[in-house]
Order: C-alpha cells, then structure tokens, then sequence
C-alpha cells in the first residue's frame, strides 16, 4: 500500500474560503460614519460643524484655486519623495541590521529609545539642520517613517525560522543563494506590512511639518484656516488629504494581504 | 544487506556552554542499514544527527562518512526534519526541486526529476499545490521527496514523523521502508516512538539521559521487508518492552537532573 492510496493522508487541509458577497463591511461603515456627519452638523447646525456637502463644496471650489492645486501637489511631491526614501533607506539598512547580530544588538535598543520619543520635539533640529522649506519637511517625514521600518524588517530579518536555513546548510547554499532563496522571501510579509505602517506615518509627519513650516501643502493649508474660522474649507481639505491617503492605503493593504497569503504561511510546526 | 561502513563516529562529545550535551559517544552504521537512536527528551539525538550531518561540529572525537573524514555537509547525505521545512511560497514541485536547485541543477532537469519524486511518495496530483494547502503527513512525504531526489547515500532523519497522528505515522513508516529498500542507501533516525524505532530499524541505539551516551544496541529481530503490520508480533513486543525498560530508567535520571 502506498501513501496515495489512502484517503486519509491525502487530504488537503487549507479548502479556499468562498469570496464573500454583498457590500464590503469597509464600505457600509463608511457609508455610516457618513451618516453620523451628516446628522450631527444638521443637529448642530453650527458654523464650526459643517456638513458634508458644505465641506465638498469649499473643496472643488478650493480645487480651482491655482495656489491650493500646487499646494496639493507639493504635499504628493513631497509624500513621494520621503515615502520612497523610507521604503528604500528603511528596508535596505533593516536588512543589513537583522542580518548583523552585533549591530542589531548595539543599535536596536537606540532606534527603540529614539522612537519612543515625540517626533515633533526632534523637529527644531530639522529645521536647525535643514532650514525652512522642502528639505527639512521631506526629512521629518522621512524621520517619521523610516524608524519603524527599519526596526520592524530588521526584526523580521533576525526572526527567519531557523529550519529553513538549516536545511540550506546542509545542502550547502551559498550566502547569496540563503539570502535570495530562503532569508527575503522570508521576510517579504514584514516588509509589505512594513509599507503599509509606515505610509500612514510618513504622511502625517509631512503634515506636522507643513503646519508647522509651509508656505506651500496641504499641512500649511489646514492651518491657515484656522485662525479665519474657515470650517468648509478645513473639513474640505481633511477629506482631501483622506482621499489622497485612501487609494495608496487600499493599494498597500492589498499588497500586504496578497504577500501574506503567498510568502507568510509557515509550516514550520504545523503538522496535522 | 552490505556490511561496507558508511558512518563511524568515535568517541564525540559536545558542549553548550557549560552542559555537557553529548558523549562520549560511538556509533557505526553500514549502508542498507537502518539504525534508529532513541533516547529520552534531550539527551542529545539530534545534536548527534546534526554532528554527522554537519551540520555541526564536535568538541572532541571523529566522524567518518564513507571513509572520509567528515568536515562539513555533503552532497550525499538528506537530511530530514521533524517539521517538514517547506518553503511556504514555493509549490510543493519547486519545493522538492529545491535541493536540486541548490546544486546547480537545470530548471527543466530538476522539475522532470521532482515529478519523479513526488511520483514515489504519492503526491504526484499536488505538484502545483502550495505546503500550506497539504496535511502534516503530505508536508512531510514532499519532505522526503526532496531528501530522495538527491539519491542520498545516507538520510538522516529528526523525528520526522513526531507531529504526525499515528495512522499517518504507521503510513508514513511503510512508505519510508518501502523508498529504503529501493534505494539501499544508509539511515538514521532519530525518534521518540520506541514501535517506530523498532518497526523501521535494523538496529537500535538507546541513549543515556544527558550528557547522551549508548547505553544498549539492540538488534531488530524482524525479517526485511516488514510493514507496520509486523508491530503485532512476539519478536516486536520484546523488543518494544526491553527498550522500554531502558529508556524509562533514562527519563527518570533525566527528569530527577532536570528538577
């Protein structure tokens, strides 16, 4: 008798789940936190809570502004920019450190205590070192990015299970091949997660910093309504900056989810 | 059987840090042979396997395989672990292709011969299947497939069967005899079931509690081929109480040391 012949070991275990119908969960909670907006500044009926459509209105009327257009774009230009240094910068030297056990151990414990700290107190050295403009808010935010991504993919970098590379020993792969085979595929789930986290977190301190600094970005524009009590206009931009932050967070969270399912199923002490 | 050694370690030891882990320890294994070590929970099997793999080294002491001194891994010998060690992004043929890939082997070459081992262990439906789509017992068969299309002279197994359910584990045994037989290639194999040692092994090695010695060789008194149908016998249920008898008093040194 041979394995093949019995039922009882030929089962596959992981059945594909049945896509699931109707309006997607996200959705409905959206369509009602609209809602709630939407009934509450009707209730208030204040001039400090607008109402969604208020809001939409200031924005496309916003939106035709010449001076808000380019803010908008220097707040993209700048996200990109510091979000690619992030992914990039972060990824690479996360690596390197996971892989480096005597440098994970020395500058690990730094990187968590910095981290720690409110980003916003460190910005003055920002602007010490990098002065007013686009250098200094692309550097916060990519301050506010780049330290998780480091700690969380060297950490994924350091945890690789260490039967896959016992395997690899004892077929005598070379180091490139354990790295290229077993070491990244391994940690592309971190990596992809590592993405999502960080773009949330780059952004916002891109927004810290234009507030704090612009004259020119979404974060500057924010700000300058406040003291002229410009409700729609500041509710019209937080649903821009929603908006621009949505399609990049869906995109990411999907890659996370698609790389999970591929490359983050251990079976390492799993069996059945 | 052929009684041309394959293994001879004499006298090896090995420490972590201040525990004495191993040894001294002697052991000899022949190819066709199949010698099982069992021993209670960490008196030192699989540094011993991982030894003579080398995947480790020794403090002190020698192991030859095949007659050459052993300095590192070889091609020769598979080594099989407890949990199957499948590449969760590869398909179960890429997986067992993999130990051909590492060796340089073309693509189109590697993945005929993978089929061919996935043929053996019955798997040959799953190919284009993903690990985390298959049972333990298939994730261990593809294991093993990739251990197998290497043509090993010698496998060295780490309680490969251990997180397996005992009928997978009796069809698991079979299958491994049934692919030894064929092969005629060497194995060690390290577990903690006393009925699997004895319904697999030709001889079998009983371990002392840390730092792990040979306390008692017991040949298997069963005739080759054997199924697991042979574990209902006299001859298996001696063999089974005697290593027993052995290991128990082991365990309880081991338990005593461990509090």
């Amino acid at each position: 008798m041979t394995l093949s012949d019995s039922a009882l070991a030929d089962t596959p275990v992981a059945p594909a789940r049945p896509a699931s119908r109707g309006v997607p969960p996200p959705l409905v909670l959206g369509i009602g936190l609209l809602a709630a907006w939407w009934a509450i500044a009707a209730l208030v009926d204040s001039a400090v809570m607008p109402t969604p459509v208020t809001a939409v209105e200031r924005l496309l009327v916003n939106l035709q502004s010449t001076r808000f257009l380019d803010s908008a774009a220097d707040t993209v230009l700048r996200l990109l920019t510091a979000y690619v240094g992030v992914a990039v910068v972060g990824a690479v030297t996360g690596f390197l450190l996971g892989l480096a056990r005597f440098w994970a151990a020395a500058v690990s414990p730094l990187l968590y205590a910095v981290y720690s700290v409110p980003k916003i107190v460190l910005f003055p050295l920002f602007l010490l070192f990098l002065g007013l403009g686009d250098a200094s808010q692309v550097g916060f935010a990519f301050f506010s990015g780049v330290l998780p991504m480091v700690l969380l993919v060297s950490a994924a970098a350091a945890a690789v299970p260490p039967l896959p590379l016992k395997l690899a020993a004892s077929l005598r792969m070379s180091t490139p091949a354990v790295i290229t085979k077993i070491v990244l595929p391994s940690i592309l789930p971190a990596f992809a997660g590592a993405l999502r986290l960080t773009f949330g977190l780059t952004f916002l301190g891109l927004l810290i910093a234009e507030m704090f600094t612009g004259v020119s970005g979404l974060g500057y524009e924010l700000l300058r309504n406040v003291p002229l009590v410009r409700m729609g206009d500041i509710v019209g931009e937080v649903v821009l900056v929603i908006l621009i932050a949505l399609a990049p967070a869906i995109g990411l969270r999907t890659l996370e989810t698609r790389v999970r399912a591929r490359f983050g199923t251990t079976t390492e002490g799993d069996g059945r | 059987m052929s009684a041309q050694p394959l293994i001879r370690s004499h006298d090896v030891t090995r420490r972590f840090g201040a525990v004495e882990a191993l040894g001294p320890l002697s052991l000899h294994g022949a190819r066709g042979e199949f010698v099982s070590i069992v021993g209670p929970s960490g008196c030192g099997k699989s540094t011993m396997l991982e030894i003579v793999g080398g995947l480790q080294r020794p403090d002190s002491g020698s192991v030859f395989v095949a007659g050459v001194p052993l300095e590192g891994p070889r091609d020769e010998t598979a080594i099989v672990f407890q949990d199957s060690a499948t590449l969760p992004w590869r398909t179960v043929l890429d997986n067992v292709a993999f130990s051909l890939e590492a060796r340089g082997v073309a693509r189109d070459e590697r993945r005929d011969i993978a089929r061919r081992g996935l043929e053996t262990v019955g798997l040959a439906a799953f190919a284009a299947h993903y690990p985390a789509q298959l049972s333990g017992g298939m994730r261990q068969r593809v294991a093993l497939a990739r251990a197998l299309v290497t043509e090993p002279d010698l496998i060295l197994a780490d309680e490969p069967f251990g997180a397996l359910d005992e009928q997978t584990r009796l069809l698991m045994s079979d299958e491994l005899l049934a692919v030894v037989d064929r092969l005629g290639c060497g194995v060690l194999f390290i577990t903690h079931s006393i009925q699997e040692a004895v319904l697999l092994s030709d001889r079998i090695l009983v371990m002392s509690a840390r730092p792990g010695r040979i306390v008692d060789e017991i040949t298997v008194p069963l005739e080759r081929p054997r199924t697991s149908e042979v574990l209902s016998s006299t001859a298996a249920a001696e063999c089974v109480s005697r290593i027993w008898a052995l290991i128990r008093r082991e365990a309880q040194v081991a338990m005593q040391g461990a509090s």
